[in-house]
């Protein structure tokens, strides 16, 4: 179940994304037939030549020439692994275009951590500082602004199609890839429509449009046109693979922009059900469905999705929003057979989906509000946040994340990290949920005398700090106030740290970790001993 | 902390690489590095790295090479003197050996040749390395010298200690067989002969030096330093005219090998010929070195010395009298340093381990002291000897057939440490993430000894399982309604019920049900559509359908 290494087209900045993201399926949101990205650690294969056949003249297009824009960013990425200090600021530019309200459209890879941004009219040697307005990582879109208004002077928002292309359909992409400074135009042909994992972060599979048009490092951003029309934005790639681009289509870029009408982005709902197919004649006779066809069973309800109260494992859904719900997970609209879940896809947090459903064999049609999902169990890769962590006597505690296991890379093949891949991919599965919302790491030892023996604890996620059970950051400033008395030796006090993976305490001297801190924090360079959500830095 | 020798001991010795085309290959299966339980008195928080084991075995022409630089080097040269052991004792044995697919267990991989250098001792019987002759379908031995190759039979072969005694059944070779004396002991800084067969079945001599004695799990395990690159598992070390030593693994970097110690082999030969075969001694403890004073102050310990126990395996001598935290002062009237090291009358300096498997037997007990909640007391542990499929998990290193039922096409058999690791290098991150975090700590999923893991490891497609189809690495937690502890309770839920009639899958909240009066054809179907010779292994039992 390998699927190729996606890459996320932007120039310069190839962001190559450790194959531990792609073992974090997001479990409860799909349908039977859910794909399970995997990508292989031997797919590093970096994009080889450049662009095929760019075309430095727009005349194909004129009129969108001034719309299309090169965008420049200076990004700083956080360091999860020592998380006081951000990392190297790095240059790269995206492509955008221009839209109604003096807005531009782009991706969100493209301006994500960014420090500084600026944008470039195609032929107008003038740089313009710009704002991000919106930005919605689960779909990889942003909306940007520019406070000189003089910049949208001349520029005409590129018309936003209203219907998909079909295959075959010939389509353009326009953008700044690498390989010249130009704008650049590659055409080609739409040869499928599908779902795909959008790696910018690493958890979200929505439709994506695959054209055989030139795409490289650099087109991120720009717009894919269909009779002059916006059907697309271009964002990734496979690395290795050829003629195969990837553009996100007219559904997703209107649900964001409908999304952030009301002045915020929410983001996808989810109905949290993990449904199986209910091909199976035995099993449909079990589930005492008494149709001839169609209908999914839920084997799973995610505590954080939509559906937590109304629906329970067992389940047979049959309907969703008046259309069938096919023994195979899928409803045909149009003519077309699309997963069920697409129908929620298409809908914003607030709304609501009708769903039939029957217990027992009694059928009965619920209305589900689909509500914002706070999940703390995703794992979406994060961006534009400074990282929790929390330093004591040189031991650097972090929340799991998938940034921490991203950036973890190849290491996470290491047996001793591997219970961290287990947590972020079956917590709510396993129900090891309950007990807290964040799973708190053992994330680094910043060497010093007070806590040499400590390194076999590395990694290890932390149950209980002096008899205070830790369910998230938050506790442990709390945990650390109130060391625990020692019996033996009334002087001393100590830090009794307790592992979920380990039997064994880490003990820490109270007094000498407070005196060691001091130094550490001198000798490390670090500004603060723990920064924590919700809190100014320290 | 840095990992100490024993440790690589622990790799070495405990999961021998499944040998491949040579005697053994240079890449060691997967390692379970964090699990330390499965080799309970070797703590293991430490990293299991280290390049002993890394190196590839020259080819044969580099041999040629490196036997030419040996007159160069400082300790070591051709023996001039005519070799201290008869060409009778040393022979060769060549294993054809065939393991099961650790996926398919109906499946046997092609066979392959192994060989190795065999030690004649006491009785004309042979001793050599486990790994050479495991799962083997014929063995065969001849002498130097000889093209005349001979049958021998397996008395015994332990992978615990990589030993295995072999019988000749041919009368006349028997007759020009010479045994050579196992020597009483060996000791660091001891000058020792590796007597190496070259292609042409020729010997050659070279001289090491032991620079360490170390007590691994379940042997004294010799580390020597020579210039003779060692090919051959089973390459004897003899010290004067006796043996002293026989190699198990060799560095070609380090110029180091490692080889069982003439007084672990003389256990195991004595063991074997006063059946019934015991084994070695385990406690079943995890522990590790108990440095840190701040650790030692929680603990109540006033003075250094003493290791900390980490947890106990299931089932184990241990897990009836130590808990976690407790801390180990002495062993068997031994007192034991922070690292746990004792000073051994014969050897010197050693991990305590020796003290349970170089000195007792199974069936005995250890007394120790220990200090539990700031009190010293005295336990006794009882010994008995490590079984792996004991363990909730087992590594199956052996390569034995694994149980396994095939109902209706589902395949359910128990999680073991080889399935796993049949996923290739990187298992840890490509095989099902729960599977793994069970296998790296059983604990979180039992502590009761005799269950196992079942899981439906994956479906072999047929009309009867449409819709389960693509259901992989499932944990099972119940056949027909009855909780499935492990295959055992599978295999009776079908026997009584007449078949798999519904499964449950843990984190599933609904089962995969089959039709009951399908399963039957559907199985003949299956059995003949995938040509499966039997649709069931049930160990000990006939009734493999």
């Amino acid at each position: 179940m390998r699927s190729p290494r996606l890459q996320i087209i932007m120039k310069k900045r190839i962001l190559i994304l450790p194959c531990t993201l792609a073992f974090l399926c997001r479990f409860l949101a799909m349908a039977p037939r859910s794909q399970r990205h995997s990508i292989s650690l031997a797919s590093l294969l970096i994009l080889g030549v450049l662009c095929g056949f760019a075309i430095d003249n727009a005349s194909a297009a004129p009129d969108f020439k001034s719309s299309i824009v090169k965008i420049y960013v200076t990004v700083q990425r956080e360091d999860y692994k020592a998380p006081w200090q951000p990392s190297v600021p790095v240059s790269g530019s995206g492509s955008g275009f221009v839209i109604q309200k003096r807005r531009i459209l782009t991706n969100a890879h493209v301006v994500s951590d960014a420090r500084f941004i600026e944008i470039q009219r195609e032929g107008n040697p003038r740089r313009y500082q710009a704002q991000v307005l919106f930005i919605g990582h689960d779909c990889d879109l942003a909306v940007l602004t520019v406070p000189d208004t003089s910049f949208f002077d001349d520029t005409k928002p590129l018309p936003i199609g209203t219907e998909l292309p079909k295959l075959n359909d010939e389509v353009v992409a326009l953008g700044y890839p690498m390989g010249g400074e130009r704008i650049s135009l590659t055409k080609g042909v739409v040869s499928r429509i599908d779902y795909t994992l959008y790696t910018h972060s690493g958890v979200d599979s929505h439709l994506a449009i695959q054209v055989d048009a030139a795409i490289n490092p650099g087109n991120s951003g720009g717009p894919i046109l269909y009779r002059d029309r916006v059907v697309g934005v271009a964002f990734q790639g496979i690395a290795g693979a050829q003629n195969l681009g990837y553009a996100i289509p007219l559904p997703v870029i209107m649900h964001f922009l409908r999304d952030i009408e009301d002045g915020s982005y929410d983001g996808y709902p989810e109905l949290g059900v993990l449904a199986l197919d209910t091909r199976n004649p035995a099993m449909r006779r079990d589930l005492k469905i008494t149709d001839k066809t169609g209908g999914v069973v839920v084997a799973r309800i995610d505590p954080y999705g939509s559906a937590q109260d109304a629906l329970k494992t067992g389940d047979v859904l049959t309907a969703i929003d008046g259309l069938p719900i096919a023994e195979d997970g899928t409803v045909t609209m149009n003519d077309q057979a699309l997963e069920f879940t697409e129908l929620i896809e298409q809908k914003q947090c607030g709304e609501s989906v009708r769903i039939r459903a029957s217990r027992n064999g009694k059928e009965r049609e619920i209305s589900i509000p689909l509500l914002k999902c706070f999940d703390p169990y995703i794992f979406r890769r994060e961006y534009n946040q400074a990282p929790e962590y929390y330093i004591c006597g040189g031991l650097v505690f972090t929340p799991l994340s998938m940034n921490l296991l991203a950036q973890s890379g190849k290491e996470m093949n290491e047996p001793s990290r591997q219970h961290l891949l287990y947590y972020a991919q079956f917590a709510k599965t396993d129900g090891l949920y309950s007990n807290q919302t964040q799973y708190v790491v053992l994330a680094d030892r910043l060497a010093h005398r007070v806590n040499t023996y400590d390194d076999k604890f590395l990694c290890k996620t932390v149950s209980e700090i002096n008899g205070v059970p830790i369910k998230q950051m938050s506790d442990l400033p709390r945990a650390f106030s109130s060391p625990s008395n020692n019996p033996g030796f009334a002087a001393a006090s100590l830090h009794i740290i307790r592992f979920n993976e380990s039997e064994s305490a880490l003990v820490l001297d109270a007094k000498a970790a407070q005196e060691a801190d001091r130094e550490i924090k001198r000798k490390y360079y670090i500004s603060a001993l723990y920064y924590l959500a919700g809190e100014e830095l320290k | 902390m840095k990992f100490y020798s024993a440790m690589l001991l622990q790799k070495s010795v405990r999961n021998p690489p499944r040998p491949g085309h040579e005697a053994y290959r240079d890449t060691p299966p997967p390692e379970r590095t964090l699990r330390t339980l499965s080799d309970p008195l070797l703590g293991g928080t430490h990293k299991a790295g280290g390049g002993l084991l890394a190196s590839p075995f020259a080819a044969s022409a580099f041999l040629l090479a490196a036997a030419a630089f040996i007159f160069a080097a400082p300790f070591a040269s051709f023996a001039e003197d005519p070799p201290p052991a008869d060409n009778a004792s040393i022979v060769e044995v060549i294993a054809s050996c065939q393991d099961f697919d650790p996926q398919l267990p109906w499946r046997k991989r092609p066979p392959q040749m192994r060989s190795g250098l065999g030690v004649v001792v006491e009785g004309n019987q042979i001793l050599t390395a486990e790994n050479i002759v495991r799962n083997n379908t014929l063995v065969e031995f001849r002498r130097v010298q000889s093209g005349t190759k001979s049958e021998a039979k397996v008395l015994e072969a332990d992978y615990q200690i990589n030993a295995a005694l072999l019988k000749t059944g041919d009368t006349n070779e028997e007759s020009v067989l010479k045994p050579l004396p196992i020597a009483d002991k060996v000791l660091r800084n001891d000058t020792v002969t590796i007597v190496k067969m070259d292609e042409s079945g020729q010997f050659q001599h070279s001289n090491g030096e032991v620079i360490e004695v170390i007590s691994s799990a379940h042997a004294l395990i010799l580390k020597v330093l020579t210039d003779l690159s060692v090919e051959k598992a089973g390459t004897p070390l003899l010290i004067g005219d006796k043996l002293a030593g026989i190699v198990i693994k060799y560095d070609k970097t380090t110029q180091t090998c490692l080889a069982i110690a003439a007084s672990t082999l003389k256990k195991f030969v004595d063991d074997v010929n006063t059946p019934p075969y015991a084994g070695s001694a385990w406690a079943g403890l995890f522990w590790e070195p108990l440095l840190d004073p701040a650790k030692q102050k929680y603990l109540g310990l006033a003075a250094k010395g003493g290791v900390l126990v980490l947890n106990t395996m299931p089932g184990s001598g241990a897990a009836s009298v130590l808990k976690p935290d407790d801390v180990i002062l002495d062993w068997d009237g031994c007192q034991l340093d922070e690292l746990g090291y004792y000073a051994d009358p014969d050897f010197g300096r050693l991990l305590f381990s020796h003290l349970v498997s170089g000195r007792r037997n199974p069936g005995e007990s250890a007394s120790a002291t220990i200090l539990r909640d700031r009190k010293r007391q005295s336990v006794q542990i009882p010994l008995k000897r490590h079984v792996d499929a004991d363990q909730i998990i087992p590594e199956n290193i052996l390569g034995a057939r694994s149980e396994y039922l095939i109902e209706g096409g589902l395949i359910l058999r128990e999680l073991s440490g080889d399935y796993l690791q049949s996923a290739g290098n990187d298992w840890v991150m490509l095989m099902n993430a729960r599977l793994v975090h069970y296998y790296f700590a059983p604990w979180q999923f039992s502590s009761k000894p005799g269950e196992h893991v079942v899981i439906l490891s994956s479906v072999l497609p047929d009309q009867i399982n449409v819709g389960y189809q693509e259901m992989r690495n499932e944990v099972v937690t119940a056949v027909n309604g009855r909780q499935a502890r492990n295959l055992a309770d599978v295999f009776a839920a079908v026997d009584r019920d007449g078949g798999l009639k519904r499964i449950t899958l843990m984190g599933y909240g609904v089962d995969l049900v089959l039709d009951e009066n399908e399963i039957a054809p559907a199985n003949r179907r299956i059995a003949a559509n995938y040509r499966i010779p039997s649709l069931r292994y049930q160990r000990g039992s006939a009734g493999t359908k």
